[in-house]
Order: C-alpha cells, then structure tokens, then sequence
C-alpha cells in the first residue's frame, strides 16, 4: 500500500439503509471571513481571487499519474475518481462545492426540503445550454435531462449497473426499477425516462426547471447525495444520436459539455487541456483559466526536473526531493516549501481477525493473537509512527497523526463543534493538541506498553501463541516508494513492539490488492483510506458493525462478519464481545433522528468504544509538502462529491507561493472554518 | 635442434657421428599430444585482456562474499534511520547510505550476488536446454516444423505477457525468476544450434560416420557438437548482460524478483531519481554491473576464439 | 517468386493464427475477478458481476468464445476496448498511438543506422587504432549499463544541462523528441556499429581483398565498393526486422518521457484485464515480426543476387 498516492484510497457511494436524521447535518459555517480567495464566486468577476497581489497565472499546468490515466469520459457510467477528477471540469450536475466543502449552487439554484427532509425540490437555472467539443451551443438543459441521466443509471442495459448504490440506497422505488431492467436483459434498452416514471421511482420534474426527489426516509443530507454523479443529467438527444453504445462509450470528441471548460487536446498517456466553454452559464461567476494542463507523468522522479523547468505548475515534495532542497542551504526552494491540507482520506489499520496462510489453512496464531484486547491496544497505545508518517511529511510528521475513525470535518453539530473532537473528549484527548514532538494518544503513559505487553503475552502464551508474533503486510511489487514506506514501519513495529514480540513482514502483490491479498485473507492488516460518502459519521462507523449487510469493511477487510456468521472460537468471544457492544451502540445513535447533537454524541461514544478496544487501528492523514503556484486553500476541498479537481476560482501566482504565506492562507482558512 | 653452444669448445671431428639403425625408432609413429580443451585453454591464456576479465570477474564474485563479511553491517539487521539518510562514503559506511539511512556497502554486495547468481543459472540453463533441443531439432527432419512453429509462437508473444502471468499465478521468486528467463530465453539458443547443426548433417564425414552405424547420440556429440562450442560460448556470455538488462526492467515493472531479493538492477531502478544529487549511489552497483558485463563481453569473445578448432594449430 | 511468396505468406498465416489463440488461451487462464476494477469489486454484487461477465461473454464455454474470436478476426473486428479507453474500438485505440510510435521509431533507425553503419566502417578502416577502441568501448558500455540507467542519465543530463524539454509535447514535437530519440538511438548505433565491424574484419582478410589491394585500388574505394557491399548483405536480413520492431515502441523510455505511443500499452492492458487490446497487440506485433523476416529476405537477396529464395534449401 503506497501511501504516498491517493489511488488505493476509497470512497464508497453507499448507504445504510436504516439511516434517517432530522436537522442539518455536515455543512460548514457559512462561506465567508478572512480568506478572499471566495468573493470571486459572489463579486460576478472573471479575474481570478488574488490575496497576495501577485500576477495570476493565465494558463496553468498540473500533473497526475500515468496510472491514473483517464479510462472513461462518461460521468454517469465511471465509478473512478481519476475519471471524475477530469470530467467535473465539462460536465455539471445539480449542485458544486466551495473550498470549505460546503454545497453550492450548480446547475440548481436553490434547494429546500420538507419538514421531515424525505422530499427534496431543486429550483435549477434557466440558462444552462449542452455545448460541444467546440463551443456551440447544442441544446438547452432542462429538469428532463436530470430525468434521463437517472433512467440511464439505474437501467441495468443501460449502465452496467454502474453508479447505481446511491440512489438505489435513497430514492423510492429506485431499486426496483432497476431489477426490473436487470431482470429485463437487453429489451431493457428500450425503456425511457418515462417507463421509470411510470415504475414509481421517487423523482418528477413539475416543470422545466424544477425536480423533486422522494426519499425512502427521511434523509436530511440528502443535498450531498445529490450532487453525485449518479445524479447527473444528459440531453436525450445525445444519447439518440450517439446510441446506446456510443453514449456509454462517449469521449470528449462527441460528447456534450455543460460545464467550465471543453476539451481542447487529449493525448492518452501525455497530456489533456482544457480550454473555457464560452457558452458557461457561470462564465460571469466564477475565474477560470485560457487554459488547463494536466501532464501525465510515469515517474515521480522528474517532477522536481519538471518543476524547475517550469513544465509544471505545482508538484508534490516527495521525501527524497525534500531531502535534496533542505540539503542546500541556498536553495531557493527552501522558502517556497508549502504544507498542503490533509487529503479527504482518513487511514485506518485494519485487522484481519481470519487470517489464512499462503496454503488457505487459518494463520491461528495471529487469529489469536489479534482476538486479544491487550495485544490490539499496544497498536494503538504503544506503537510510535513518526519516521513513518515522515515518509509522508518530513517537515512535521505529526501533522499526519490520525486518532480517530471518521476523517474531521465531515459533519458539524448545531453548536458549529467538528464531530472528531467529540470523539477526542470521549478519549479523554481534548486538552492534548499538536506539540510536533509526541503523538497525541501515546502521551498517556509515554507511550509505555511493557505492561499490556507482557499481559499479551501471558494470555497468549497461555493459549498456545508462539512468540514473535508474525504480521503479514502487502505491497504493490516494484514500488520503490511503497517499499522504502514499508521498511520504515517495519522499524517502527521492531522500535515500539521489540522482535520478541511483533515482527512485521513485508510481503507484495503484483496486480490487485482485492484478488491477490484480500480475497484469500492472507494480510494480517490492510492500511487504507476511507473518504465520506454524505455528512454523518454513520458513514464511517457504520461499515465496521456487525449484523449489517452493507457494513464493508466488516465482510471484506476485518472479516468479523464472517467469524460472527459461522460461530466465533473460544478465544474469539471477547472480540466477538467488543463488536457487538460497539454495534448496539452505534444502532442506538442511529436511532436517535430528533437531535443532531444528541445524534452525533451518540456516535461519539460507539467511536471512543471501537477506539478502546481497537477494533481497527487509526494510522494516518496524507498530509503532504507542494512546490506550487496555486493556492491550494482556495481550491474545491469537499470531503465528498466528485468536485475537487474543478480549476475555477483558484488563486495562482506567476510568483511561487511561498512557506509564510501558506502559513496565513492556512490561519485564515482555520478562522473561517471555526467561525 | 642444435644450439650454436652445443658446438662451443668441440673439435672439428666431435661434431659429426653416425646414428645406429634402431628399428623400434623407426617404426615410431609420429604423434601429437593435441587435446581440444586443452588447446582451448591454451589459446584462451594466450589472450592476456581475457584473462584479466576472468580474474577480475572471479575477483568480484569472491570479493563479494568477503565484502560482505568483513562489511560493519549485516544485511539481514539492517535499520532504516531517516536521520541517517544520504551519507557519502565514509569510514563507517564504506559506499556510504541510501534514502533511509541504511549502509549501502552490504546492499551493493548482497545483490551483486543474487545478480550473478541469476546470471549464471540463467546462462547455464539455456545453454544446456537449447543445445539439447537445438541439436535434436536441427538432426531430426520431422521435428522441424514443429520447432519452428513453437519458436515462432513463443518469439513473436512479447514476454510481458508470459511474465504477468507467471507472476500473477505462480508468484515471485528466485527460482521462479530463473526458470521463466530459461523458459523464454532457450529458443534462441536452440534456433542458432539448429542452423549450425543443418550446416553439418549432411557433410560427408557425417555421412561416413552414419553409414558405419555411428549412433545418433554420438554422431551429435562427437561429430557435430565440437564444431558449436564456440557459438555457445559467445551466446553464453552475452546472454549474461542480457538476463541483468531484462531483470532491471522486470524489477521496474513489479514483475521481477521478490522483495526479499534485491538484485542489481532492483538497486539501479530504485536509486534513479537520486542520483544527481548523490551520484555515489548510482555509481557504485553500475560499475559493478558494467565489470560483469564486461568482462563476459571480452571473455566470451577470447573463449569463442579458442574453441573454434580451426584457430588451433 | 511469387509461387514462394503464396507459400510464406500461407506459412505465416498459420503462425499468426496459433499465436492468436496461445494468446487467447493465455489470458482465460487469469480468474475472471481480474475483469473488475478494485472499485468494482467493492462495489457489485456477485449477481452483479455474473451480469457483467454475461455481458463480456467470459462465461461462455472457451470453445464458444473461441469461435466467437476467430469469427471476428476473420471480418477483422478486433472488438473494443474496455479500460484502455472505455469503449473505443481498439483499431483507433492503437492506431493513435502506432503513429507517435512509429515517427520517433523511423527517425531513431534511420539517425542509428546512418551513425552506426559510419561508426562500423570507421572502426574497421582504422582497426586497432584509438578510434576502433573508443568505438568497441562506446559498444561495450551501452549493452552493459541496464537501459533503466542509461535511459535516467539522458533524461536528467538531458533536460538539466542541455535545456531540452523532458516530456513529449505535442505542442512542441521537434524539440521534445531529441531525448527520447536519443534513448532510442544509444542502443541501436552499437548494434548496428558491432555488427558492420565485425562483417567488414572478416570480410578485409578474404582473398579477394587483398588481389584488390595488389591491382592498386584504393583503400576507400576496396572500403565502400567491396567490403562494404559484402559486409552488408548478412546485415540487411535485419534491418527491416529491428525498424518495425521499433515502431512497437519502446516501453520504458515512452514511460520515462510520457511519449504518447505504443510501448506501454501492452503492460497497460495486461494490467487492466483489457482482452482486446493484448490480443489484437499481439497479433500486430507477431505480423511486425513476420514482414519484417520476410522483408529481411527480400533485401537480402536485392543486396546479393547470387541468393535465391526460390532454391530448394530456404535462406535463413
């Protein structure tokens, strides 16, 4: 697992079904304070938000992995972030972000719901027009097209079943209809946006520019749903010229643009650029590039090169050129180091309390092992991670100490408190914040574990454990990086744990984590990224209960699920103990739909009991360093929505950005989050 | 022969004498103590570079394993300490340390075994099977569309595709590594045989030696096989640069060696994007690629030279 | 000739066809989850995936797939791709890239057969001279430093000291083609500079030569009219091989520069499960590899007009 790519990071567009909560939840205080790189969006001008009088740049130029390269151009059919990352710059749906992550208007203009927040209306604009790869103006979009691009999702000939799990989890009668189309086979095609109608699922248009959604319950984020790509509109008249096939498999060259930017190049494996759409309907709203780049670039290695040469923009510090800058004293570039914000990704350990061997037989020694509290909680108590996360952030690898299960900033409660420092007052953490010098929840006993060591090992002993325990970790083969990152935690686990008792084992895979490691069970924990889905914390603890069909990380990554469905082991029951008192806890805050702040403490306390008895092990932020012309702070940043790559509004600089004022840019934008 | 001090101090008289007649010396046939190794090995110690790459070569492989002893870090026990990062050679770490503080010294040397031992088993390998199957494809007429078929089939698919799926359904390992290049890279050993061998079949002393009952096996090895000794040194040893070259790349793909194995060329790939700044890094394991390489380059071509029967006297 | 033509033609047919189905054969071995992307498998559901094998035609029984690919391939429908670039055909998948491939691969055989065949000739007009060492010694190290090495050191010297631009631009194609040419190149003037020199030694001691040298000929003219033309006729056989091959595209240093072309893709597509492009990759490079052979016989015996193709033992 690299840690230092985004791409095995996951966010899973799913629901639980059972979810209802009344008041607003997950959004910010409203847009606004210190920070200006906002008032473009309000002032109606076209020149890019500017806070330190530098001269902005026309043109800009960004880069993204070869292995991210761009596999679909179609919205409504990709399930992957590298796809979104590129079309959210030519194709709207109802609503967008601002850089604190609150929704904003789009394509919708204003939004409301009912008292009980099951029915959703959007008001959208009026003077939203499909242009092509050129420019010119092919239709005007209308609430009907929000019709047919939900038709075309949930149709199983259609779609694929792609993208379907949004709304099939929300929307009334959605789910039906979409069996009923997979049960159909390929007569399916046939159907229109008024067959779905007429099925009953839970969307109208009254009339032009309105549309309505019916939840199954009452789904008071509904808005953030919304504004998935599931929700996303097409004309009807694009699919029929294109055909079914055709449209499924559209690229930038026939497929129709409503948002900020056309397509001016695309070479697979080397670059894309887009130019302004000049029939936006935000052009007079929002600053936008002559024009965007993004580079496709194999080797991390060049890009320092890259950013010298000025053939990139902006470029991410990796730990080898940090070392290479901070090595010259005189380098211009040691003023020009810029902090970035956390990514949306909150990582996790994650057990595996079923391990097999290589051969398929069960790894009962650490199936044990790990089914021991004691043993888990020297990961959580005892094991230091700092020259790990210096893998990541050599300049404050603390920055990077994640404590807690549900990434921060996903919801707020209504007296304006983050969610995660609930959770920290329910660890006894709220008086600790980062000093740079120890982590936070190793303060306690210095990070002394000899105790709940030696209790491990006794307990374990006692049942047949052998000692070292061995903990089998995988890679991705040939990734130097994600070695040099796994060697250092194996130095981690020997520092803190000492070989007498966890060894770490670096093992590799060669194409896929899922069918190579996962699937066979042969990992004994999976370090990954879980990004929000919608903003209440159910979405990130309730993947871990038991009892649940839809609880993801309980059936594929812990495999507790598995255990609990076939009878837990003798030494199991004390594991087995812990998530069902995590479980009843959080089905009791999920119960709660009438108090927000009642709501979230509730969940609170399931996380600080899941936290305890370290049912998964909290590991990191990707928190990293940037050489870069733009200011970051003023970029799209929403914890969910396929919106963060859109290049509107940002604030560049001819004039590298330098480390103080992304000091202040960083000060400024707390300010106005707190506030 | 008579030297001009045999003569000295002689009279006049001393210096002619009858010799008695000796039937047993006359019926003395005259003869030759050639050997064919032996005179391989005497024309290769003739050719003073050659040699000098065999020791040198023979030198690193030794070297290496008292590199590793007399080194002040084990390879097993080492530890990664960032603080420690980029020291150039020094008196602690004789090569100095890569990007995580490691020594480097016990590095370089740990891999440039696992190289040639790579190099060497892969070398070895092909030649034994492509000479094996090469001799019989080349003899026996039935078999050669067959072979050619086969070789077409395995040269014209690019060994990516072989290589992900050894990779993907038999895993990754030394041995694995070892027997896939063998498995890929004998065909062109055998192909090469199998033209020498056409060459040879039908000339008249093999005609002879078939008409007089010579068996197969023997007519191949005796009659045939000296004449491709040099052929194969020459492949042999070119084959050894070849099979480094292709690890490095397999090992930038994910679809070389296992972790636990670091090779050359695992080393090479993975220091790349340092080596501006701390050339060290990169200069000490590609001199060591570039002395076995090398050294086989000169070496095969020497011993290519004095296997062929017909430089010998 | 032509009766010949027909037979190698039908000959290669046979081949391609057996590489086809080894190739086709070869990736059904891989489990069927290897279709799906990570997402996808977190995703679906078993019902799901079955829909969508279904869908692909995996779940057939090979047999049936079997015929069903041979029958497209007869109406030359190499089908579409599917991860590559989400439902293009892959004929305009590869065909976009074969052309960026194939220009920076021509130019790299034509600069490298020009130097190298010059270098070759130089060396063995003044063999064991300085020049010939610098020449065998130029050789030596380019196949002895891994190409990942040396293909690093042209890009960061390259780009650093030289000022080119490191990555291919199509904005700016003449500029940043000098390094990956270059890469292409290094390997390629050795072969081509090794083999005119060992051919030309051979060829100045044979009898001919040296009657030539006694009739007074000048030692430029015994160089390019005799020594060169004979020397050349073993090399010619494969030439055309090794330019189609470049126009493959070379897999590393297209990463190294984000050359839009053709030499990842194959690892790419393997890597994505995407059946349609290895196969009909496969099948490119193996017609490649086959006209190139048969090209290589044909200049032979253009350069050499006593060989003939046509004779009972065929030329290899």
């Amino acid at each position: 697992m690299n840690i230092n790519h985004e791409s095995h990071a996951i966010s899973r567009r799913s629901f639980l079904k059972a979810s209802g909560v009344v008041g607003a939840a997950g959004i910010l205080a409203a847009c606004g304070g210190s920070s200006s790189s906002s008032t473009a969006a309000s002032s109606g001008a076209t020149s890019a938000p500017n806070t330190t009088g530098a001269a902005p740049l026309k043109e800009f130029i960004s880069w993204e992995a070869t292995n991210r390269e761009l596999e679909s151009w179609n919205m409504l059919y990709t399930q992957m972030a590298s796809d979104m990352n590129v079309t959210t710059n030519l194709w709207e749906g109802l609503l967008s972000f601002d850089c604190y992550g609150k929704a904003v208007p789009s394509v919708a203009k204003e939004w409301s719901h009912n008292d009980d927040s099951s029915v959703w209306t959007f008001n959208l604009r009026d003077d939203v027009d499909w242009v092509d790869v050129n420019g010119e103006v092919k239709a005007h979009l209308t609430s009907k097209d929000f019709l047919v691009g939900l038709e075309w999702v949930l149709n199983a000939a259609k779609n694929q079943a792609n993208n379907t799990s949004m709304p099939n989890e929300t929307l009334v009668g959605a789910a039906d209809y979409y069996q009923k189309t997979s049960d159909m086979g390929d007569a399916a095609a046939d159907l229109t946006y008024e067959d779905m109608l007429a099925a009953g699922v839970g969307v109208e248009a009254p009339d032009d520019y309105t549309l309505v959604f019916t939840c199954k319950a009452p789904c008071p984020y509904f808005d953030t749903v919304a504004a998935y790509t599931s929700f996303y509109p097409v004309s009807e008249d694009l699919i029929t010229e294109l055909g079914i096939e055709g449209f499924r498999a559209c690229d930038y060259t026939n497929m129709w643009y409503n948002g900020p930017y056309v397509v001016e190049e695309f070479i697979s494996q080397n670059t894309k650029s887009y130019i302004p759409n000049p029939n936006y309907y935000g052009a007079n709203d929002v600053s936008r590039f002559d024009r965007f780049t993004v580079t496709m670039i194999s080797d991390g290695t060049v890009t320092f090169q890259l950013y010298q040469n000025r053939e990139l923009d902006e470029m991410d510090v990796g730990e080898s050129t940090l070392t290479t800058i901070q090595a010259d004293p005189n380098s211009e570039y040691n003023a020009q180091l810029c902090e970035k914000r956390p990514k949306k990704y909150s990582y996790q350990m994650h057990f595996n309390y079923q391990k097999n061997n290589d051969d398929g037989t069960p790894d009962d020694n650490w199936n044990k092992a790990i089914a021991n509290t004691a043993f888990r909680q020297c990961f959580y108590k005892g094991l230091e991670l700092t020259n790990w996360y210096a893998r990541t952030n050599k300049i404050n690898p603390l920055k990077c100490e994640n404590d807690y299960y549900t990434m921060p900033g996903v919801c707020y409660n209504t007296k304006g408190q983050e969610y995660s420092t609930l959770v920290a007052k329910e660890m006894g953490f709220d008086k600790e914040s980062y000093d740079g010098k120890t982590m936070i929840r190793l303060r306690a006993n210095n990070g002394d574990i000899a105790d709940l060591k030696k209790q491990a090992m006794d307990e374990l002993s006692a049942i047949g454990v052998t000692f070292p325990v061995h903990a089998a970790y995988y890679i991705i083969a040939g990734n130097s990086t994600a070695l040099d990152s796994a060697t250092v935690l194996k130095q981690c686990f020997t520092d803190s744990f000492g070989d007498d008792f966890i060894v770490l084992d670096i093992k590799t895979y060669v194409s896929s984590l899922t069918q190579e490691v996962r699937n066979p069970q042969v990992q004994s924990f999976v370090i990954n990224g879980w990004g929000a889905d919608f903003g209440d914390p159910v979405n990130f603890v309730g993947q871990e209960i038991l009892h649940d069909d839809n609880a993801y990380y309980s059936w594929y990554y812990s495999n507790i699920a598995k255990i609990v469905e076939a009878g837990p082991a003798d030494w199991q029951k004390d594991l087995v103990a812990a998530y069902e008192e995590f479980t009843d806890l959080v089905n009791t805050a999920k119960a709660i739909v009438d108090d927000t702040d009642a709501r979230y403490a509730a969940f609170a306390k399931a996380e600080a009991c899941m936290l305890n008895n370290v049912l998964a092990c909290p590991c990191y932020f990707d928190v990293s360093w940037t050489l870069t012309h733009a200011n970051e702070y003023s970029k799209i940043n929403a914890m969910y929505g396929p919106c963060n790559y859109k290049a509107v509004n940002w604030e560049t600089s001819e004039e590298p950005y330098t480390t103080e004022q992304y000091e202040e840019f960083a000060a400024a934008f707390d300010a106005a989050t707190k506030a | 022969m008579a030297k001009a001090s045999d003569f000295e101090g002689k009279k006049q008289d001393e210096l002619f004498y009858f010799v008695e007649y000796s039937p047993e010396e006359a019926e003395r046939i005259g003869y030759s103590n050639y050997s064919y190794w032996g005179s391989v090995i005497q024309n290769f110690l003739k050719q003073k570079v050659a040699v000098f790459c065999l020791i040198l070569f023979l030198a690193l492989t030794v070297f290496s394993f008292i590199a590793l002893a007399i080194g002040k870090y084990d390879y097993t026990g080492l530890i990664s300490d960032t603080s420690k990062a980029f020291i150039k050679p020094n008196s602690e770490y004789w090569f100095g340390t890569d990007n995580l503080g490691r020594d480097y010294w016990c590095q370089v040397w740990y891999a440039t075994q696992v190289s040639i031992r790579l190099a060497l088993v892969v070398a070895v390998g092909e030649s034994i099977v492509g000479v094996i199957f090469g001799l019989i494809w080349g003899y026996v007429r039935s078999l050669d569309r067959f072979f050619t078929e086969l070789y077409n089939l395995i040269d014209n698919v690019p060994y990516i595709i072989y290589m992900t799926l050894i990779a993907l359904m038999v895993g990754q390992s030394f041995w694995i590594m070892a027997i896939s290049m063998i498995a890929i890279n004998w065909l062109s050993m055998a192909r090469r045989v199998r033209n020498m061998v056409f060459m040879f079949r039908d000339r008249e002393y093999n005609l002879a030696s078939r008409c007089l009952g010579t068996p197969l096996w023997r007519v191949l090895t005796k009659n045939i096989l000296p004449y491709l000794v040099s052929v194969i040194i020459l492949r042999m040893a070119l084959s050894i640069p070849g099979t480094i070259n292709l690890e490095s790349t397999l090992s930038y793909l994910g679809l070389g060696l296992g972790i636990d194995t670091p090779s050359l060329g695992l080393i090479l790939s993975k220091v790349r994007g340092f080596f501006l700044d701390y050339p060290y890094l990169l200069v000490f394991p590609a001199s060591i690629v570039s002395i076995i390489s090398i050294s086989f380059y000169i070496m095969g071509n020497a011993l290519s030279d004095a296997a062929d029967p017909r430089n010998h006297v | 000739m032509l009766k010949y033509t027909v037979k190698r033609l039908l000959q290669s047919l046979v081949t391609i066809f057996l590489i086809a189905t080894a190739v086709f054969l070869m990736m059904r071995c891989l489990p069927t989850d290897y279709y799906f992307t990570e997402e996808q498998l977190m995703k679906f559901t078993d019902q799901q995936k079955t829909a969508a094998l279904e869908a692909a035609g995996l779940t057939d029984p090979i047999p049936t797939q079997l015929i069903k690919f041979y029958n497209d391939l007869l109406h030359l429908d190499f089908g579409t791709s599917r991860r590559i670039q989400n439902g293009a055909p892959v004929v305009k998948v590869i065909g976009k890239k074969f052309g960026v491939s194939m220009r920076l691969g021509l130019t790299a055989s034509a600069i490298s057969l020009v130097l190298g065949v010059l270098m070759g000739i130089l060396q063995a007009a003044f063999k064991d001279k300085v020049f010939d060492w610098i020449g065998t010694a130029y050789t030596v190290f380019v196949n002895a430093v891994p190409s990942l090495v040396s293909y690093s050191l042209v890009l960061v010297l390259g780009s650093k000291y030289l000022g080119f631009p490191t990555l291919y631009s199509t904005r700016n194609v003449s500029a940043s083609s000098v390094l990956p040419i270059t890469c292409l190149s290094l390997a390629s003037i050795a072969g081509y500079a090794l083999w005119t020199r060992r051919y030309m030694v051979d060829e100045l001691t044979r009898d001919y030569i040296k009657l030539a040298r006694v009739k007074g000929l000048s030692s430029r003219e015994i160089m390019f009219k005799h020594v060169l033309r004979n020397a050349m006729v073993p090399m010619v056989q494969y030439i055309p091989q090794s330019i189609l091959l470049t126009v493959g595209g070379s897999l590393l240093m297209e990463r190294f520069f984000s050359v839009p072309g053709m030499g990842p893709l194959l690892t790419d597509a393997i890597q994505r499960y995407d059946l349609n492009v290895v196969q009909t990759l496969v099948i490119l490079y193996a017609v490649l590899g086959i006209v190139g052979v048969f090209l290589g016989d044909v200049l032979m015996m253009v350069v050499d007009p006593r060989i003939t193709l046509t004779g009972k033992e065929e030329a290899r």
